[in-house]
């Protein structure tokens, strides 16, 4: 029974009907407003409200009816990082029969736009700063005129092994982007713009979790 | 994965078998049987039906005159003592004197966190057990949530798995639908383990029923089933959740 509902009280009352105390505060009518604006700010302070109120009643459950607004979390990030790197593997190994033709630029921008997307996508997930550190490199080996070294078996073999990894991996950590810069280094694929290719954390433009930095399960 | 929940697994195992005729006899005889091994001192007795109870270990066998079975709240007590369970059962059976089981049936219904909300496991669901949401928009409209329940052979056990994202709501009812609940708890008015396992539960989750079934089963046969099923129903709680967060599935199944 999922989300939207015209009214804080309906919504939470049986979302929360099992609850006792705060089916209580709810149906006296204290909080009718909530979760009815359209305001996204307002939303979001009404969210906020609404998590103070279920801990203060003692409530164990994350369930909360206007949860859309709230960030996903790291775990749905995660399945969704797993889900597109298949997808874009399976575009990778798909490149291979386009290789011999004179415009295989043509062949490989929707990769480059479908990695675009992968990254809108996780943008805001605050523990796949490393998977969008590695999708940026594998990105800029593309563009520029990069694309043509994806003519050959072995730089398309080496991106493939990588996305297999972000396919398949819990987490990804900075000891990731390590290994998978080292890759594509011994891969000898090169980066369009960027002359050195060397893992500096204190780069200006550095996305990845620190590595003494917590990272999700 | 069953085996990291075990607090939030009920457990059924049961063994059905064709009722004779002297039935009122032999029943009480083996619910007699069964408890000097449970050394259940809590009891009852309904029609043409033995409960035995074990508060400790929130658990009740019950024995009828066509159907022998168990039920637990948490998984810990059969994970830790299924084979002694399989055995006072099975002697029950003996002292029918029956050398046939129609049927003998392992079920866990598991209410198994995985730190997603109920809108992301309901999302995750399209694409990994059903086709993705907007192919169906014409059956149903925008897909908001789902239920799959699949029918297979499990190397060589009939199962059935029921899939399904559940928030805090849908689980409490779909715990609170469990028959014979009422046999886990004592006194009545004063015992709060029914209500604590709900709270537990009652939370965005995703909802895996394993049932795994065997026909026709010989009473010796009945500790390779246990073995067998406990031993399935993890691997398939594993694959459940490994395919809906996009891991790969460790187990290929013959």
């Amino acid at each position: 029974m999922p989300v939207s509902s015209p009214s804080a009280s309906n919504a939470l009352g049986s979302t929360y009907a099992a609850h006792e105390p705060l089916s209580r505060y709810l149906s006296q009518g204290l909080f009718d407003d909530l979760g009815t604006t359209t305001d996204p700010y307002k939303r979001a302070s009404d969210t906020a409200l609404l998590t103070i109120l279920a801990d203060f009643a003692g409530w164990r459950g994350p369930s909360n009816p206007i949860q859309d607004v709230r960030q996903n979390t790291t775990a749905y990030d995660a399945a969704i990082r797993r889900e597109n790197m298949q997808r874009m593997r399976e575009q990778f190994d798909a490149l291979a029969r386009q290789a011999n033709r004179a415009d295989f630029a043509v062949s490989v921008f929707p990769l480059v736009e479908y990695i675009r997307h992968t990254l809108n996508r996780i943008a805001d997930s605050p523990k796949e700063g490393n998977t969008r550190e590695i999708l940026r490199r594998i990105r800029d080996s593309l563009i520029d005129g990069g694309w043509s070294q994806y003519k050959e078996q072995r730089a398309r073999s080496t991106a493939m092994a990588i996305l297999k990894y972000l396919s398949e991996a819990e987490v990804v950590t900075p000891q990731d982007v390590v290994k998978c810069a080292g890759q594509m280094r011994s891969a000898e694929i090169r980066f369009t713009g960027i002359p050195t290719f060397d893992f500096d954390e204190e780069r200006d433009d550095f996305d990845g979790e620190k590595y003494d930095e917590e990272v999700s399960d | 994965m069953l085996t990291k929940n075990p607090d939030r697994v009920v457990v059924h195992f049961a063994m059905n078998f064709m009722p004779q005729i002297k039935f009122q006899r032999l029943l009480s005889e083996a619910a007699e049987s069964a408890q000097d091994r449970l050394e259940s001192k809590l009891w009852s007795y309904g029609p043409q039906v033995y409960v035995l109870r074990d508060m400790e270990k929130r658990l009740a066998a019950i024995f009828g005159h066509n159907r022998f079975g168990f039920l637990g709240l948490g998984l810990r007590p059969w994970m830790d003592e299924k084979f002694e369970y399989a055995k006072i059962l099975t002697g029950a059976i003996q002292k029918l004197g029956l050398d046939e089981i129609d049927s003998v049936g392992f079920k866990i219904q598991a209410f198994l966190p995985l730190g997603m909300t109920f809108v992301e496991i309901s999302k995750l669901m399209f694409g990994s057990f059903v086709v993705e949401g907007a192919q169906l928009e014409a059956v149903c409209g925008k897909p908001t949530d789902v239920l799959v329940q699949l029918h297979g052979l499990y190397n060589g056990l009939k199962s059935i798995t029921v899939v399904a994202p559940q928030n805090a709501e849908q689980a409490t009812q779909t715990f609170m639908a469990i028959p014979n609940l009422e046999h886990l708890i004592e006194p009545k008015f004063l015992d709060t383990g029914l209500k604590d396992f709900r709270d537990r539960i009652a939370m965005d989750c995703l909802y895996v029923d394993i049932d795994l079934t065997m026909e026709k089963v010989a009473p010796d046969a009945v500790y390779d089933f246990t073995k067998k099923s406990f031993g399935a129903a993890e691997e398939i709680a594993e694959a459940v959740v490994a395919r809906l967060k996009r891991l790969p599935v460790k187990k290929v199944i013959k």
